[in-house]
Parts: structure tokens; C-alpha cells; sequence
């Protein structure tokens, strides 16, 4: 405890803690998919493209496209409709259009 | 940086902390409205992390932290905004434009005056930027251009992170300068005032010296007046006071003078005789120190003799044992020869008898020879010779016994020489043993005499100092005699000027 107070003292726990605020911020605006619009699917559980589209279509989504890695999709729907079936199908969300530009993966 | 430039900074850099939290919370602030008017889906998701990025800043600078580590802070908390905005305006064609907006934060950490925190704030972006593109390129710069692209972005954040940190210095050096003018005018003005506070403490106490001063000199003046009139009647009271106490006091002091005077000079004298009684003392022990050396020369000599003396007496003695030992022995010899002397006698005797037989022998053969006749004339011849050597055995028997006579009365002759002289040996002997006793008596009063000599010798030794130490003294008699002699001459002299100088200060006390 009294390690602690002195790190806090000295001001590295300071630092160490909006830093860690900072790279879970930008993980968070870099990583989370958008409400409704264009999302990257990336399959965990080795599904293929064509297995990932059956589920995707199933929960009311639009093909986009293929992703830029194996096992990856991009498709056009909600983030709600798709959260549940991903975690089912055990594949990532990730957003589909660029964090800095505007065309994205597409 | 130095201490120094840190204290100087201090106010700079919690003033531009406070505006940098105000500027903070104002994009807080801005999260709902530009959310809402995006129609952004995760506004309250934006809005809850810019709270959070928001909270410590705050903290800090409500604490009035405003070290290192808390610019730090402040500026990763001032970097996020950024990236939050851009985030809101995803998807919105003025997107790239909110890029735009790194700079103004950037701009904004100028306030905190250090560039270090600046440093950390432009690495962070370009590094997740730079991370982004080889992870997911796409996300970062989706038009065309690739790394070119980054490394020009990468390249103005350096250069206006370059700027910033010049302007910083600058502002680091004009401040620093500005605070030292400040604290030279602020010590400067603290002298001045220590000095006039000073100044004027010393007016006042000038002011109330000058009063007290007037004060006193108007009492002085009425107390002079008292005391001149009091004076007067005093001074012809005590002028004939010190007429008598000073002028006795005189007649003393050269009286006095001369006592001191005879004292000293009688001092002189005795100090003279002593210095001369000292000197011949001194004479007197150096001539005995050195007949007692010449004493004890003598007296090693004279033990020396003794010494030899002994030596020949103890020779003698043992000389006069041996002769009388040799004497001693001589007697039975002497004893022996005259037994053997009377032996020799009887045997010669024994050999008269027989020459006498003999000569006897041949008369009766003569005679019966000559009854022979011619038979016998052979025979007579025989006995005649044989008649003749009777005889002439009885005529030697006869002169070896007076010889042998004289052998035991030279025998009784020598016997009695050899009773003589045992007799005077042994006188030797009794006269060596006399002789080697008065030898050792005189070598123990030889010794004796050395050690008196030698006593004699440190006790005049003792008297020869004494009297260095005597002389020395009398000299230093006769100096402090000669410095009392001139003490007294002195005294006397200043009794005189004291009299002739009281005499006139009277007469000046009494005309006054």
C-alpha cells in the first residue's frame, strides 16, 4: 500500500493511468464497429466466407464484400442484429469502414 | 531544467494547466451536440470516455499539481480529443478535416511550457498511426499514397512539434530572465525599503537625541553655574588640602629617594666584595681541584709501588718456604752421611785389624822362613812383601780414617750452618708475612686516600660552581643596584618637578 502511495506520489501511477485511458480509448474508437453501416466479420472458429454469409444474411445483412484476411467478411448491417450471431459463431466485429477516411475496407 | 527555470515556470505552467482542464471540458462539453447532430450512434459511449479522460486532469489541477508527470497527463488527456471527434465524424466527409484539430491540441500544450510532454503526445499519435498501417493500412490512410503518405503526416507533426518546442524555449529563456529582473527589483526594493525604514529610524532617533541633548545641555548649563560657585569655595579649601597631603607626600617620596640611593650603593659595595671574595673562592677551588688531581695521580702511583712491593714480599715468602722446605730436607741427609761416615770407619777398622794380622802373619813366616833356610828364602821373599803390604794397607786404612774424620766434622760444621739458616728463614719468611700485611693495610689506605681525593674532588667541584652561581649572582645584585640607584635618581628628580609643578598649579588654583 505504502509502495503504492509512493508511485502515486511520485507521479508514474499518474501517467501510467491516462495512458491506459488513452490506448483503451483508441482501441475502442479504432475497433468498435459502427451502429449500422459497413462491418468487417472475422471468424475465430476457422468458418469460411460462405459459412459466415449464411448466418450474416440470416440476421439481416447486406454482402459487401470479401475482408482483407482469410476467413473475413464485410457486410452491411446492424450491430445489434449481428453481436448475438457472432458470439454464437464465435467471429470477431470489427468496424468496416476506415477509423481515419471514409471508404473503409469496401 | 533547473530548479531555478521550474520556479520561474511555476505560475506559467499552472495557469496554462487550468486553461488547458477549461479547454478539456469544453470538448466534453461538445461530445452530445456534435453526436446528435452526426446522429453518431455511440455518442454516450464518446461521451462517457471523454468524462473519463476528463477526470484526471481535473484532479490534478484542483490539487494544484503541477509537476512533470502532471503535464503528462494533461497532455495524453489533451491528445484524446482528437481522436474522439474524428471518431464522431466517421463516415462525414469533414472527417479529415477534424484531423486538423491534432495541431490546435498540440498548439495548446505551448501553455505548459515544457516540450517533453509534447514529445510524448506526437509520439503517441504517430505511433498508432504508424502501427495501424502495417496492421490494417486501410483504416489509416484509405486513399492512395501508402507510406509516402505517412511519412509526410509523420514528418509535419515533427516539424510543428519543432516549432512548438523552439517557441517553448523561448518563452523557458524570457520568462527565466523575467523572473530573475523580477527578484533583482524585488531585492532591490526590499534594501530600499530595509534602508529607508532604516533612514527613518534614525531621524527619529536623531530627533529625540537632539531633544534629549537640549534637554541636558540646559541642565548642564544651570548645574555648571551651581558647581563653578561651589567650585570656588572648594578649590581654596582643596588647594590647601593638596598643599599638605601632596607637598608631605613629596618630602616623603625624596626621602625616600634617598634611602633608596644609600640602599642601592651600600648594595654596590657588597655586591662588589661578594663578586670579589666569589672570584678568589673560585681561584681557590681551581688550584685545589687541581692538587687533588695531582694528589690522586700520586696515590695510584704510590698503589702502583705498593702493588709490586707486595708482589716481591709474596716472591720472598714464597722463596724463604722453599729454602726452608730445602733446608728441612738437607738435615736427614746429613744424619744419613754420618751414620755412614761411622760405618765406614768400623769397616775400616775391621781393615786395620786385618793389615795387622797381616804384617803379623809375615813376621812369623819370615821367621819360620828363616829357619827354612835356603828352602825358605822363596818364602821369606813372599812374607816380605806381603809384610809390606800390611804396612802400607795399616798406612791407608789410617789416612782414609782421618779423612773420614774430617768428612763428619765438616758433616757437623755444615749441620750446624743448616741449623743457622733455617733459623733465618724462617725470620725471612715471618718478616715477608710482616712485609705483605703492611702492604695490604697500605694498599687499603691508598684506596682510602683515592676516594677521599675523589670526595675532596666533587665537593670542591660543588664549591667551584657554587661559586660560578655566587658570582652571577652578585652581578645581577650590582645590575638591579645600578637600576635602583637610577630608580632613586629618578624619583628623586620627578619628586622635584612634581613639587615645583604642584607649587605652580597651587598658586594658579589660588589666583583662579
Amino acid at each position: 500500500m505504502s509502495a503504492m502511495k509512493s508511485l502515486w506520489t511520485s507521479g508514474c501511477l499518474r501517467s501510467f493511468a491516462q495512458a491506459s485511458i488513452l490506448l483503451g480509448t483508441i482501441a475502442v474508437v479504432t475497433l468498435m464497429p459502427p451502429r449500422q453501416g459497413a462491418i468487417l466479420i472475422v471468424s475465430l472458429s476457422g468458418q469460411n466466407e460462405g459459412q459466415i454469409a449464411r448466418w450474416a444474411i440470416d440476421h439481416q445483412a447486406r454482402l459487401l464484400g470479401p475482408g482483407p484476411w482469410k476467413h473475413s467478411l464485410i457486410v452491411v448491417g446492424e450491430r445489434a442484429a449481428l453481436l448475438g450471431a457472432s458470439v454464437d459463431e464465435g467471429a470477431l466485429l470489427l468496424p468496416g469502414a476506415a477509423g481515419c477516411g471514409k471508404e473503409g475496407w469496401a | 531544467m533547473s530548479a531555478e527555470t521550474d520556479r520561474a515556470l511555476a505560475p506559467l505552467r499552472l495557469r496554462g494547466g487550468r486553461i488547458v482542464v477549461f479547454f478539456i471540458w469544453v470538448n466534453v462539453l461538445a461530445i452530445v451536440p456534435t453526436g446528435l447532430i452526426h446522429n453518431h450512434g455511440d455518442t454516450w459511449l464518446v461521451l462517457a470516455l471523454g468524462l473519463a479522460n476528463a477526470a484526471l486532469p481535473t484532479w490534478l489541477i484542483w490539487r494544484r499539481q503541477n509537476d512533470g508527470q502532471s503535464r503528462y497527463v494533461l497532455c495524453l488527456a489533451l491528445i484524446l480529443f482528437p481522436m474522439l471527434y474524428v471518431y464522431l465524424f466517421r463516415g462525414d466527409p469533414w472527417q479529415m478535416e477534424m484531423h486538423m484539430y491534432f495541431f490546435v491540441c498540440f498548439s495548446l500544450m505551448v501553455l505548459l511550457c515544457d516540450p517533453r510532454p509534447i514529445i510524448l503526445a506526437a509520439a503517441v499519435t504517430i505511433l498508432h498511426h504508424v502501427l495501424f498501417y502495417f496492421f490494417a493500412p486501410s483504416w489509416v490512410l484509405p486513399y492512395t499514397g501508402g507510406i509516402s503518405r505517412m511519412l509526410f503526416h509523420g514528418f509535419l507533426v515533427s516539424c510543428e512539434v519543432a516549432i512548438l518546442i523552439a517557441v517553448i524555449r523561448q518563452i523557458t529563456e524570457q520568462t527565466v530572465e523575467t523572473r530573475k529582473a523580477q527578484d533583482d527589483t524585488e531585492a532591490a526594493r526590499e534594501q530600499a525599503e530595509e534602508a529607508r525604514m532604516a533612514a527613518e529610524q534614525a531621524l527619529e532617533a536623531a530627533r529625540v537625541a537632539e531633544l534629549r541633548a537640549e534637554t541636558e545641555n540646559r541642565s548642564r548649563l544651570l548645574a555648571e553655574a551651581e558647581l563653578k560657585s561651589a567650585s570656588d569655595r572648594r578649590r581654596l579649601v582643596t588647594a590647601d588640602d593638596i598643599e599638605a597631603s601632596i607637598g608631605a607626600l613629596i618630602s616623603d617620596l625624596g626621602t625616600v629617594a634617598a634611602h633608596f640611593n644609600h640602599q642601592a650603593l651600600d648594595i654596590t659595595s657588597v655586591s662588589g666584595l661578594l663578586a670579589d671574595e666569589a672570584q678568589a673562592l673560585r681561584v681557590a677551588s681551581e688550584d685545589a681541584m687541581r692538587s687533588i688531581t695531582s694528589m690522586a695521580a700520586n696515590s695510584e702511583q704510590l698503589a702502583d709501588s705498593i702493588r709490586v712491593v707486595g708482589r716481591n714480599a709474596h716472591q720472598a715468602q714464597d722463596v724463604a718456604a722453599a729454602t726452608a722446605s730445602a733446608i728441612a730436607k738437607l738435615g736427614p741427609g746429613i744424619a744419613v752421611l754420618s751414620q755412614e761416615v761411622d760405618a765406614a770407619q768400623s769397616i775400616l777398622q775391621m781393615v786395620s785389624n786385618i793389615a795387622n794380622q797381616s804384617n803379623l802373619l809375615a813376621l812369623n813366616a819370615s821367621i819360620e822362613a828363616a829357619r827354612s833356610g835356603d828352602a825358605g828364602r822363596g818364602f821369606a821373599v813372599v812374607a816380605g812383601e806381603m809384610k809390606q803390604m800390611a804396612v802400607a794397607t795399616s798406612r791407608a786404612a789410617s789416612e782414609i780414617s782421618q779423612k773420614l774424620r774430617g768428612i763428619v766434622a765438616a758433616a757437623d760444621a755444615f749441620r750446624l750452618q743448616l741449623d743457622m739458616s733455617t733459623g733465618r728463614v724462617d725470620e725471612i719468611t715471618d718478616s715477608s708475612s710482616a712485609i705483605t700485611a703492611a702492604v695490604e693495610e697500605q694498599q687499603g689506605a691508598t684506596e682510602a686516600i683515592a676516594r677521599g681525593a675523589d670526595a675532596v674532588f666533587a665537593k670542591v667541584s660543588q664549591t667551584d660552581s657554587r661559586s660560578h652561581r655566587l658570582n652571577e649572582a652578585a652581578g645581577r645584585n650590582r645590575a638591579i643596584a645600578d637600576t635602583t640607584i637610577k630608580l632613586a635618581d629618578q624619583l628623586d628628580e620627578r619628586s622635584r618637578a612634581l613639587k615645583a609643578r604642584m607649587e605652580g598649579l597651587l598658586l594658579q588654583l589660588r589666583a583662579a
